[in-house]
């Protein structure tokens, strides 16, 4: 809707308006352009030094089109127009009255910063022509900024500036060329579209400034017309949002339909423009008109004063529904590529000082928060303090909405369901929460912790909860229960982690622990009844998190098996995986804490070492061949959640270790050459790599005491074990430090005596337990229980001699008989699998005759029975295999017979089994060795 | 005779007798071996050819692989140039061969192979490899070995097909791989001398304790574990010629079944061209392993007949 469109070249209408007319007046007329076949409109009014300052904001603008596009040759010559004009005599005098025009200085700043910025490479790709417009410009430059240095110096302080009035100047122009696409507009050199541009950019400066001037008293003629302007209030508005409709229908149809949409225009705004002068005070437009339909349609209805200057702007006040038109105005722009976030919040934020009623105040407060939220981005936060306005303005929506109980509150997209006498109001302030929620963390992540200023910003999570609890409260009694629920889960997100109980966290919280308690349990149990699946199993993890650090490890457990999160968590979202691996981990310290070692080995065993990502704590470590993976790294950048919220991966590492110690000490003395057993990696790891160690550095990290209090433990010696796990710095980090300990303590004796009975056992004929309570300061009744247990799950091959109180040990296998054993295993493997060869080969009915009297089976059987038998039977077995490999040879020749081919593979095998023989014979010799020793 | 003509008779001549060792040499191997210890790092050796025997009269190591990723070429750069460096100061520079520390002598693998192989295919074939164990000699008895591939073996590794008909054909056994070459030390007459006078001045130097160890588990603990892993091996070999077996039977069953269903006589020329190989597991990982298990039965058989002695000596004397 372009009415400001004007025909011919800025120095026609220079040439004009400097004739000598304070004001001009030029009737509408009609013509059509040649280039658009538009049908447009014209009426200027200006003041001398309006025209000139025009002329100066269409050089600049060309100027910046010329830029844009590195023409110097145009840029030179707009440069020595405007040199021309600001020393000709009549500017001059202006001039001294007003001020340099800021267009002016502003074209001498771009031109100037371009042409310092231009690099190298671009100046070798310019013509020759405009390289010399290049080169002319730099002398011209110099002497020009040396003149208007004073002028230049906060354009130089600050050169957003510059851009800031552009970008209104732009957001106005794209109202008007909805419809043109962004490239046509950057480089388009059309007259028209500049001069359109140069005057809206013109228009609307002092426009501001004006009205902002007179803010108190346009306040009072609010004030005045307010209660009338209601009433017709829904009407006009209804017609805005109607006519701006037509107006983006508009822009894109043919000039035909622009004919009928413009007088549609003038129609509707008559309408308007009656209505209100019959109940506002005179209005007096400012030439250059905040609104300029009005001032388009003024004199065409011929109400208003036809003929303001300048200087009667002052008198100029807004109604309500212009600035409803505004905002929308300025609504439209939102998101667009020029639009400045920062000057649209300006502007709502002056319109919201404006406005009035409720409705409409709900209504620009709620798009000025959505535009200051759009001044945050994916990695940088909202500031504070917009943070903080946001905050209240929510707060204000919010009491706007409790006040007003007829208003509904309806999502964007949704067809209002509203019963009578109710106002529908659109917005989601849910999305606002979350999305301050988010800020919120957001800006956590971005502050150093611990720090005083982190602990200042966390201070601000109090109002996000009391927020959330109004806000909810509010969808609660609005009937919207799901709304409700994902709020009240925010709630929970924010008090699940707190306790006073943690010493780790240096914010106690802020309620006492039963508050705390009933708070969680309520917000549970209403997100139970009305949140979805996720939502239900993110309070359970919640829920779950919270009793492991109140350590209730048996009702965190219990939640944690009913909730069947664990069968499949590779199915939640990744932030609910994140949870889950906090709740396990917590889950994991609290059984650790409560003495339950082998619990909190099985919780915590994945998330030591570098896998922060695993909590969210940190990056993951990629490795340093692979290619980096941005969109990977800023995902998880995100994720990272705010640093109080942290579980100390120290402690979790710690916890881990010795959980491993204290189960894997006695395993690898009762099994100290079977992997089988080595069930705890992480701690298996360590201790590998310091085993591979030549030289062991004396213990400074928990992990080097740990190994030391590892090799006391499995020496038997608890007592030197537990001064190394008493000087951890780990304890620092535990709660309730004195019962956690004693629970260690008692552990560390019955693994200690365990470990004790696996290792020396063998060098005992007999031991009194009496001696073992002393030695591990453990009460008799415990021993004998221990001891008891061993016995009966086979791992020590003693018997307890009830009256005197003693344990006698038999002997036991060693390694070597264990590895012979194991051997012989795989040589049966070996046999068997040579079998099935055959089988497949020839077939299984081939060997079935032969089998009749010696099962191959029947050999491993006896394997078995090996076991436990003597020597004797071994050598026994040993020739019935013998006897079996004879056999099988015999087959093998008589299959010669049929299959020639395969004799060779025959052979191939007879000799496997030769050689397979004579390792027979020598692991017999070996063990009949092995025998005379022990009997030495 | 002509000096060069007996030396072009030599080197085309591949049967090899003797291996003399300089004492000094022996001594230079342990040393390094130490040092590097719990690294095994292999040296050059260096000599001369002279007829059926091969004298080796200096070595040197390898630089110790630091980094897991160090290329071959420095080491060979490293070797030209220490090769330089000897020749410098005039001492032998011909390489005659390498050698290897290891324990429980577990070192028939294919590196082994492809680098002996090397060596006797572009070098001499009468390279050697001698391979010297810290273990065993630290019980008390000087355990080097040394090895050459056999001249079937490096056909067979030429062709890099150890299919079970190649096998076959070249009639080749595990025990084949290797050809064990009798060692001689050698040493100067002023050696000689000094030990003979040493000999004579104290009986110190010959006590040998060592031998008397009867604490013999270790070892034997150690030997099992070794033959184990190479039989669970052995066994994982097998399984892949039984897939392979099965596979080929899947295929002459169907083929059969196909037949049959069409009413035709199978005919057995074009089932054995039906079928295809699909690559059938190579032969020289089991042979190795076998090869290797020997050499551990080897090793148990000597040593248990040490042990037995020493047993039944240690039964006397506690009567």
């Amino acid at each position: 809707m372009s009415r400001f469109y004007r025909q011919g070249s800025s120095s026609e209408s220079s040439s004009e308006s400097s004739s000598d007319s304070d004001v001009q007046v030029k009737k509408p007329t009609r013509y059509v352009s040649s280039s658009e076949d538009e049908i447009e409109e014209k009426r200027i009014v200006l003041s001398a030094k309006d025209k000139i300052w025009q002329q100066f904001d269409e050089s600049l603008k060309k100027v910046r089109n010329a830029l844009k596009t590195n023409d110097w040759v145009s840029t030179t010559s707009e440069f020595d127009n405007m040199t021309k004009l600001i020393t000709n005599g009549k500017t001059t005098r202006i001039i001294e009255k007003e001020g340099f025009p800021p267009s002016f200085i502003k074209a001498l700043f771009i031109i100037q910063t371009s042409h310092r910025d231009l690099t190298t490479e671009q100046k070798k790709k310019l013509h020759a022509n405009n390289n010399k417009s290049y080169n002319s410009i730099k002398q011209k430059l110099k002497k020009t900024c040396d003149l208007y240095a004073k002028e230049l110096k906060p354009y130089h302080d600050n050169p957003a500036l510059v851009n800031e009035q552009e970008n209104k100047a732009n957001s106005d122009d794209d109202d008007d060329d909805l419809s043109e696409s962004e490239s046509e507009e950057s480089e388009s050199s059309d007259d028209d579209k500049g001069k359109g541009k140069g005057k809206a950019a013109f228009g609307k400066k002092p426009a501001t400034k004006a009205v902002v001037a007179k803010k108190p008293l346009t306040k009072k003629g609010d004030d005045d017309s307010e209660s009338e302007s209601e009433e017709s209030e829904s009407e006009s508005e209804e017609l805005i949002s109607e006519s701006w409709s037509s107006d983006s229908d508009d822009d894109s149809d043919s000039d035909s339909d622009d004919d009928s949409g413009d007088n549609k225009w003038m129609i509707k705004d008559d309408k308007k423009v009656v209505a209100k002068a019959s109940v506002t005070t005179v209005r007096k437009t400012d030439k250059d008109k905040l609104d300029r339909r009005n001032a388009v349609v003024s004199p065409l209805s011929g109400s208003g004063s036809a003929v303001p200057t300048a200087g009667e702007g002052e008198g100029e006040k807004l109604t309500q529904d212009q600035i409803m038109k505004k905002v929308k105005e300025v609504i439209s722009n939102r998101g667009k590529l020029k639009t400045d976030p920062m000057k649209q919040i300006q502007q709502l934020e002056y319109f919201y000082s404006l406005i009035q009623g409720d409705k409409e105040t709900f209504i620009v407060l709620y798009e000025l928060i959505a535009a200051q939220f759009d001044t945050a981005s994916v990695k940088v936060a909202l500031s504070i303090p917009v943070w903080q306005k946001v905050a209240d303005g929510i707060k204000k929506l919010l009491e706007i909405l409790e006040t007003n109980t007829n208003f509904v509150l309806v999502l964007e997209h949704q067809e209002p369901t509203i019963s009578k006498g109710q106002v529908a109001v659109t917005g989601n302030l849910l999305a606002l929460f979350e999305m301050l929620d988010d800020e919120f963390s957001k800006s956590l992540q971005s502050i150093n912790y611990p720090t005083k200023e982190y602990l200042d910003r966390l201070q601000d999570e109090q109002i996000i909860l009391d927020l959330g609890e109004s806000l909810q409260k509010y969808y609660e009694s609005a009937g919207n229960n799901g709304a409700a629920a994902k709020i009240a889960i925010r709630r929970i997100e924010h008090i699940y982690y707190k306790s006073s109980n943690l010493k780790n966290n240096i914010i106690p919280s802020t309620m006492p622990l039963s508050e705390q308690i009933t708070l969680m349990s309520k917000l549970s149990s209403f997100v139970y009844k009305f949140g979805d699946e996720r939502l239900n199993a993110r309070t359970i993890l919640c829920n779950i998190y919270f009793n492991a650090i109140n350590n209730k490890f048996h009702e965190a457990r219990d939640m944690m098996l009913m909730s069947h999160l664990q069968d499949n968590p590779t199915l939640m979202d990744v932030s609910t995986q994140i949870l889950f691996n906090r709740a396990m981990v917590q889950l994991g310290l609290c059984a650790f804490r409560c003495g339950y070692i082998q619990e909190a080995q099985n919780c915590v065993v994945e998330f030591s070492g570098l896998r922060k990502d695993l909590l969210a704590q940190g990056l993951s470590v990629q490795s340093k061949t692979a290619e980096k993976d941005t969109v990977r790294e800023v995902e998880e950048t995100t994720r990272i959640l705010p640093a109080h919220m942290w579980i100390p991966i120290d402690l979790i590492e710690t916890v881990n270790l010795i959980s491993g110690m204290l189960i894997a000490v006695p395993q690898n003395a009762y099994r100290p050459f079977d992997n089988k057993f080595k069930t705890c990696k992480f701690y298996q790891r360590h201790m590998d790599s310091v085993d591979r160690q030549i030289f062991i550095a004396p213990s400074e990290t928990s992990k080097d005491i740990i190994y030391q209090a590892s090799k006391a433990l499995s020496a038997g010696d608890w007592q030197q074990c537990l001064e190394h796990v008493n000087t951890l710095r780990f304890w620092s980090l535990i709660p309730d430090i004195d019962s956690v300990r004693e629970k260690l303590t008692r552990i560390v004796q019955e693994v200690s005596l365990k470990t004790f009975l696996f290792t020396y056992s063998t060098s005992y004929d007999s031991i009194l337990l009496s001696e073992l309570a002393d030695r591990f300061h453990l009460p008799k009744s415990q021993v004998h229980s221990i001891v008891a247990k061993m016995m009966n799950n086979h791992e020590i091959s003693a018997s307890m001699e009830h009256s005197t109180e003693s344990i006698t040990f038999r002997a036991e296998q060693t390694k070597l008989q264990y590895l012979a054993l194991h051997y012989s295993e795989s040589l049966v493997d070996f046999v068997e699998q040579n079998e099935r060869i055959y089988d497949v080969k020839f077939g299984t009915s081939y060997r079935k005759k032969g089998d009749n009297d010696h099962l191959p089976i029947a050999g491993g059987q006896h394997h078995g029975h090996q076991h436990h038998g003597h020597q004797h039977h071994g050598h026994h077995h040993h020739n019935q295999q013998q006897q079996q490999h004879h056999q099988q040879q015999q087959q093998t020749t008589q299959h010669h017979h049929h299959h020639h081919q395969n004799q060779n593979q025959g052979n191939q095998q007879y000799q496997n089994k030769k050689h397979h023989n004579s390792n027979q014979q020598k692991s017999h010799k070996k063990r009949q060795n092995n025998s005379l020793v022990v009997n030495n | 005779m002509d000096i060069d003509e007996q030396i072009i008779q030599d080197y085309s001549n591949s049967k090899l007798d003797v291996v003399q060792i300089d004492g000094l040499v022996v001594l230079k191997i342990i040393k390094q071996c130490k040092e590097y210890l719990p690294e095994l790092v292999p040296g050059q050796l260096l000599g001369l050819d002279i007829g059926t025997s091969l004298e080796v009269s200096n070595c040197f190591p390898f630089p110790p692989r630091d980094q897991e990723d160090e290329n071959s070429e420095s080491i060979a750069d490293y070797q030209l140039e220490m090769m330089r460096f000897l020749r410098e100061v005039n001492i032998d520079s011909n390489t005659v061969g390498w050698y290897t520390p290891t324990y429980l002598n577990s070192f028939f693998n294919e590196s082994v192979i492809e680098t002996q192989y090397n060596y006797q295919a572009t070098i001499n074939q009468k390279c050697v490899v001698i391979v010297y164990d810290p273990i065993k000699t630290s019980q008390g008895t000087l355990s080097l070995k040394c090895y050459r591939l056999t001249q079937s073996f490096m056909e067979l590794f030429k062709d890099q097909s150890f299919s079970r008909e190649r096998l076959d054909q070249a009639n080749l056994s595990f025990n084949d791989i290797f050809e064990q070459i009798p060692i001689k030390i050698h040493n100067s007459q002023l050696i000689n001398a000094l030990l003979y006078e040493f000999d004579g001045a104290s009986n110190n130097l010959t006590n040998s304790f060592d031998r008397l160890n009867i604490s013999n588990n270790i070892y034997l603990e150690k030997v099992v574990e070794g033959m184990t892993d190479c039989l669970e091996s052995l066994n994982q070999e097998l399984n892949k010629v039984y897939i392979n077996q099965r596979n080929i039977q899947t295929q002459k069953t169907n083929y059969i079944q196909q037949k049959f269903l069409e009413g035709q006589k199978v005919d057995e020329d074009e089932l054995a061209s039906m079928i295809k190989p699909l690559n059938p597991p190579s032969k020289l990982t089991s042979l190795l392993l076998t090869n290797q298990i020997n050499n551990y039965t080897d090793q148990i058989h000597s040593f248990s007949g040490n042990s037995l002695t020493k047993l039944s000596l240690l039964k006397d004397l506690q009567k």
